[in-house]
Formats: C-alpha cells, sequence, structure tokens
C-alpha cells in the first residue's frame, strides 16, 4: 500500500473529525463528559479501519457521521428536557449533610468514606461538623456549601462585632 | 440543532466527494484496494466469519468463504501469516494472489476482482 494514500486518508479524517469537535462546541478536554470519551473510543476504532483501507472513507464518514448526528441529538435532547438532561448528565449528590455522611449517596457514588474525607480535605476542611453540604457535582468535581456558623466574617460580621464592643 | 445539521453536511460532503473520486476513477486511495479487499476476505473466512467474508464477495454468496476456509484448514491449518500481492490490475478488473502460511505448510489463493463501487472478489 502506498504511502501517500495512507497519508491521503489520514488527512481526510483528520479535517472530518476536527471539523465534527469544532461542532461540538467543546473547546477543552474538561469539558467531556465520560460518555464523550466512550464516543472517542469508538471513533479510534474506526479510524483505524479507514487509515488502513479495510473499509471505504465513505463507510467511515456513514459510521462516524451516524455517532456524532446519535450524540448531537441526544445533546438536544438534555437541553430541551429536564428529564433527558438528568438521564445524560446525571445529577449532584450530597454526600455529607450536616456533618453526617449519607450511606445511600456515597454506594450509589462507589465512594466510602475515606474517599469522602479525601474530597473534604481537597476544598481545604477538616470538621465535618462545618459543613452544611458535600456535593459531588454531575462532572465528578466537589462543593462544599459551610454550615451558617462555619462560614467565613464578612465585613457586616466585623460591624456587628464593632457595634458589640462599643 | 447547528451541531445536527453541521454534522449532517460534513458527512454528506465526505460521501459525495468519495462517490466523486472513485467515479473519476479512483480505485485505491478512498475505497480500499483490491489486495486489502483480498486479503480481508481470506483472514474473515480464516475467522470464519461467514457473512462479512460474503459481504466482500460480488455475490454475496456465504459458500465461497466456507469452501476456502475448508481448503486453507487441510493444506495450512491455521495460518500465521497472510500476505495479498496484486498480479494485474485495470480499471474493473484486479487479480491478486493471497498467500498464507504456517508450520503445516504455505498456500497461494489467486481471486479475480471486480470493481462494482468497491472491489469485491469474484471467484
Amino acid at each position: 500500500m502506498e504511502l501517500w494514500r495512507i497519508a491521503v486518508r489520514a488527512l481526510i479524517a483528520y479535517a472530518y473529525l476536527l471539523a465534527m469537535t469544532r461542532l461540538s462546541g467543546k473547546r477543552v478536554v474538561r469539558q467531556a463528559t465520560p460518555f464523550d470519551f466512550v464516543i472517542a473510543l469508538i471513533v479510534g476504532d474506526l479510524i483505524d479501519d479507514a487509515l488502513w483501507a479495510e473499509v471505504s472513507v465513505a463507510k467511515f464518514a456513514g459510521a462516524t457521521g451516524s455517532i456524532f448526528v446519535c450524540d448531537a441529538l441526544v445533546k438536544m435532547a438534555a437541553f430541551h428536557s429536564r428529564f433527558a438532561f438528568r438521564i445524560v448528565n446525571g445529577r449532584a449528590r450530597a454526600m455529607l449533610r450536616d456533618g453526617r455522611e449519607d450511606g445511600h449517596q456515597l454506594r450509589a457514588e462507589q465512594m466510602n468514606e475515606l474517599d469522602l474525607a479525601h474530597l473534604v480535605r481537597r476544598k481545604g476542611y477538616e470538621r465535618w461538623d462545618d459543613i452544611h453540604l458535600a456535593l459531588v457535582e454531575r462532572d465528578h468535581d466537589s462543593s462544599i456549601i459551610l454550615a451558617p456558623g462555619a462560614e467565613p466574617a464578612t465585613r457586616q460580621d466585623a460591624g456587628k462585632l464593632r457595634e458589640i464592643v462599643q | 440543532m447547528k451541531e445536527l445539521i453541521g454534522v449532517l453536511i460534513a458527512t454528506a460532503l465526505l460521501i459525495g466527494a468519495t462517490a466523486i473520486f472513485v467515479r473519476a476513477g479512483d480505485r485505491a486511495t478512498l475505497v480500499p484496494p483490491p489486495e486489502a479487499v483480498a486479503e480481508n476476505f481470506v483472514r474473515e473466512s480464516v475467522a470464519k466469519q461467514w457473512s462479512r467474508a460474503a459481504e466482500l464477495t460480488s455475490s454475496r454468496d456465504e459458500q465461497l468463504p466456507k469452501e476456502l476456509q475448508q481448503r486453507i484448514e487441510a493444506r495450512v491449518g491455521e495460518p500465521t501469516r497472510i500476505e495479498a500481492e496484486i498480479v494485474s490490475e485495470t480499471a474493473d478488473q484486479a487479480l491478486v494472489t493471497v498467500r498464507l502460511s504456517s508450520r503445516q505448510g504455505s498456500e497461494a489463493v489467486t481471486f479475480a476482482l471486480a470493481f462494482e463501487g468497491e472491489w469485491r472478489v469474484g471467484e
């Protein structure tokens, strides 16, 4: 198989996949979901068949295009329907509520207490009693909402303190 | 909606461009070349993937890969090496020899391929 033919197929596949990536609207990998990763694996396998001429470029486009059309339809559904959005993207789960872990939610996320402690420490907190809610967001990042008494002092608090002292 | 339309347009453009190039005479760049088709046909036959092998033939007959597999198994056993080579090629016809080898021996099978939008194994 001549090298230039492989190069032509590679260039075509590159341009096509670049167009698909741009059309998806994402700019960074950080924005990708686990399912985007699954799609990347499938497309990675398809491109292999196209590069080594096991299938025609039209078949490659047909297969890859179908995957991207499905993905676009699912994203459209998730955009228009809250129910579809939850199915596709999952939802945030409260692992810790008012200082106590939620065993059911932890199991649902396949986490244990050590994972939760790690997640809380990474956000710079040690005492669970100070936390009102510790959430694992749908992108698996974590959010911590502190209990009212544990929130850092604000300018208003300083004013109140000054009033008390006076 | 924009994304969906964009994907459909890009895919249609690529499929259309492939069809135009093939019509203009491309027989090995945007479609699998005859030696790749013949080699693939033998590999699928050896793996007993009858329907996938039959897809690569003009007749779509599963009998052809079955007979080939039995012949190869009798003479070579399980081949460890499969290589295809073009003997002759015109715009719509090609002759390809596929060599199979194993510890048991080696065998060469020659296929006539016809171009029907893509190369297909004839006999």
